[in-house]
């Protein structure tokens, strides 16, 4: 018997792993270019284009501002259109696709605004095509808080995919859910909750242990031994 | 390595002679639109100004005066709202995508504040210009190679800008904007963040380049000492105007406004002592003594006219403040002296301080 619960604790950490990576890097891949563009297309910028910068605000600060739980209803119809069902842990990519892309987008927008201007200035006048200087000078720049950006959101993806669970999603969240709160099953509540925090704790170290190795702002420590 | 390519250029310049034109500014204003919280600024009012090539051309004036409005206007980062700007034949002004990027590759530009990628070290950074012209690997390779040379930094290619002292950042800066091998430099105060020694070496790192490349220099200054050691001509800036302009000895050791004067002698410690100061007035009637400045130029500098003036009246000229400068290898000095307050001293001593070539200039009276 317990090793059935362990069977089962394991597969659904796997759907989680699968629901989470699968769903941020579909987030990713559609929110880093939004952001970059929200960045750098407001009037007088890089890519200046007004209309669009506007729309595109407007769509990512609705979705943003969606109740995750509602958006997931919400998506019924077009999950079942891309997936084919709304039950399960692939249906659940598109409900967390759909709600990371924008936050995505904002932390990438922020780390770019951060980007001093006056870097924008140089190369301007070195003769950088608009394109080149978000390609050589913005990104790399904008490294370090993109990468603090991305790993916030994985995060975050985390405690939805725990959520989707809880609307037949699969995973974690689904476990603890029919074990933990219909059966009583204490133990199994503890254990996914415990592997939850830890999932969240390694995702956090290694997300800043990555920024910190792609800041080059920071003066790197002259010795290893960092107590005196 | 280039060539040098304005020896010739250079040399004229240094001598006052009139240069081929490299930068010609014409009728240039530009007006900041007005916004919901603020009435609208020009900063540039009918500018003109010709460079020429080989030249290094000082621009100077009050914070707000609208010298990095100008400079800005140069390289097209600012575009005027009326006038022409060509820079070595090509009109900035009027271009736009490809053709302004090309005509940008040919203006250098340096920042008080370096502006180098954090991402990057000293040789990426030098680099990246020459990956927006297109080049490949083994080009770049080598011509940032000689450049890193050229400004002294080869032993810090492989560092970070975090890593780097001020002067090192400012010369990775001069390596860069030297990559695309620009005719012009353009400077925005890039030595302000420097310490004396650090700007002296800098500043001989840029005279070298303008004498060996033939580079034109227009920089932005709020330091005497970038004024005197190495700008050929320098423009005052007041409200969007040129208000003067000349040859650097003439503009320093006799500024013709006011404005120009007293910016001038701001900037080289030559206010008056504070006690003096606190004194002066303008009240003729109830003054003892009048406080003058006397300038002297040229070989005048070091005649003994002073001397001369005390022992032809007799009169008890004090000085109370003297100074001896030198441009180019060429001294003035400026001696302020108390004088008596009638008028008769004054027309004599002004034909006499004629003779001598001593500007002559009444500050205020004491009692
Ligand atoms: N983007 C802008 N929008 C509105 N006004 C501006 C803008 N840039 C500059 N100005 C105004 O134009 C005037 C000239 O500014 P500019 O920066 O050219 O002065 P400056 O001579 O370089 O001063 P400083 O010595 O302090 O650098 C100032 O009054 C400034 O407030
Ligand atoms: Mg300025």
């Amino acid at each position: 018997m317990s090793t059935d619960i362990f069977e089962q604790v394991r597969d659904a950490l796997f759907e989680s792993l699968y629901m989470v990576s699968a769903a941020w890097a579909i987030a990713s891949l559609i929110g880093v270019p939004l952001g970059v563009f929200l960045a750098t297309s407001r009037k007088g910028e890089l890519l200046a284009a007004r209309r669009l910068n506007a729309c595109l605000n407007l769509i990512v600060n609705a979705t943003g501002s969606t109740p995750f739980i509602i958006l997931v209803v919400a998506l019924i119809p077009v999950t079942r259109f891309i997936v084919g069902t709304s039950i399960g842990a692939t249906a659940a990519i598109v409900p967390l696709s759909i709600a990371g892309a924008p936050y995505i987008a904002r932390v990438v927008e922020g780390a770019i605004r951060e980007v001093d201007h006056g870097l924008i200035e140089a190369s301007l006048a070195m003769g950088g095509t608009p394109l080149q200087i978000v390609r050589k000078v913005l990104l790399p720049e904008a490294l370090p808080g993109i990468a603090l950006g991305l790993t916030l959101v994985a995060v975050a993806l985390i405690a939805y995919s725990a959520m989707v669970g809880a609307v037949g999603g699969g995973g974690l969240g689904d476990l603890g859910i029919r074990y933990g709160y219909q059966r009583f099953r204490v133990d199994v509540m503890a254990i996914v909750i415990m592997i939850l925090i830890a999932l969240v704790q390694i995702v956090q170290m290694a997300g800043a242990a990555i920024a910190r190795m792609v800041n080059k702002r920071v003066r790197p420590a002259s010795g290893r031994s960092g107590r005196a | 390595m280039s060539a040098p390519t304005f020896p010739e250029a250079s040399r004229r310049a240094a001598r006052g002679a009139r240069p081929a034109q490299m930068i010609r500014i014409e009728g240039v204003s530009r007006v900041y639109p007005a916004t919901k919280k603020s009435a609208a600024v020009a900063a540039l009012k009918d500018v003109d100004i010709a460079i020429g090539a080989g030249e290094i051309y000082g621009l100077i004036g009050r914070s707000g005066a609208g010298k990095s409005t100008l400079l800005r206007a140069i390289n097209g980062l600012e575009r005027p709202t009326a006038g022409r700007i060509s820079v070595d034949g090509a009109g900035i002004s009027a271009l736009d995508g490809e053709q302004l990027r090309a005509a940008r590759r040919k203006i250098g530009m340096i920042f008080q504040h370096f502006n180098l990628l954090s991402s990057r070290t000293t040789f990426d950074n030098v680099a990246l210009p020459l990956e927006f012209a297109g080049l490949d690997r083994k080009a770049i390779g080598m011509r940032v190679g000689t450049l890193l040379e050229l400004v002294g930094i080869s032993d810090k290619r492989h560092r970070y800008p975090v890593e780097l002292s001020g002067g090192e950042k400012q010369r990775v800066g001069i390596a860069r904007a030297l990559a695309t091998e620009p005719k012009v430099l353009l400077s925005d105060e890039a030595t302000s963040a420097l310490d004396p020694d650090t700007t002296r070496a800098i500043l001989a790192l840029l005279a070298d380049i303008n004498r060996t490349l033939g580079v034109t220099i227009v920089l932005i200054t709020h330091e005497m000492a970038v004024v005197k050691e190495i700008c050929h001509r320098v423009g005052v800036m007041e409200a969007g105007q040129v208000i003067e302009e000349g040859d650097v000895y003439d503009v320093v050791s006799r500024p013709r406004t006011d404005i120009a004067r007293s910016f001038l002698s701001a900037l080289s410690g030559r206010e008056l002592p504070r006690w003096l100061a606190e004194k002066l007035h303008p009240d003729r009637e109830r003054a003892l003594k009048a406080v003058l400045r006397l300038r002297f130029t040229g070989e005048k500098a070091t005649e003994p006219a002073i001397a001369r003036l005390a022992q032809k009246f007799g009169a008890d000229v004090a000085i109370l403040q003297a100074q001896v400068d030198e441009i180019g290898g060429r001294p003035f000095g400026s001696i302020v002296v108390a004088a008596p307050a009638d008028e008769e001293f004054d027309a004599a001593a002004h034909a006499f301080l004629a003779d001598y070539d001593v500007a002559v200039e009444r500050i205020g009276y004491v009692d």
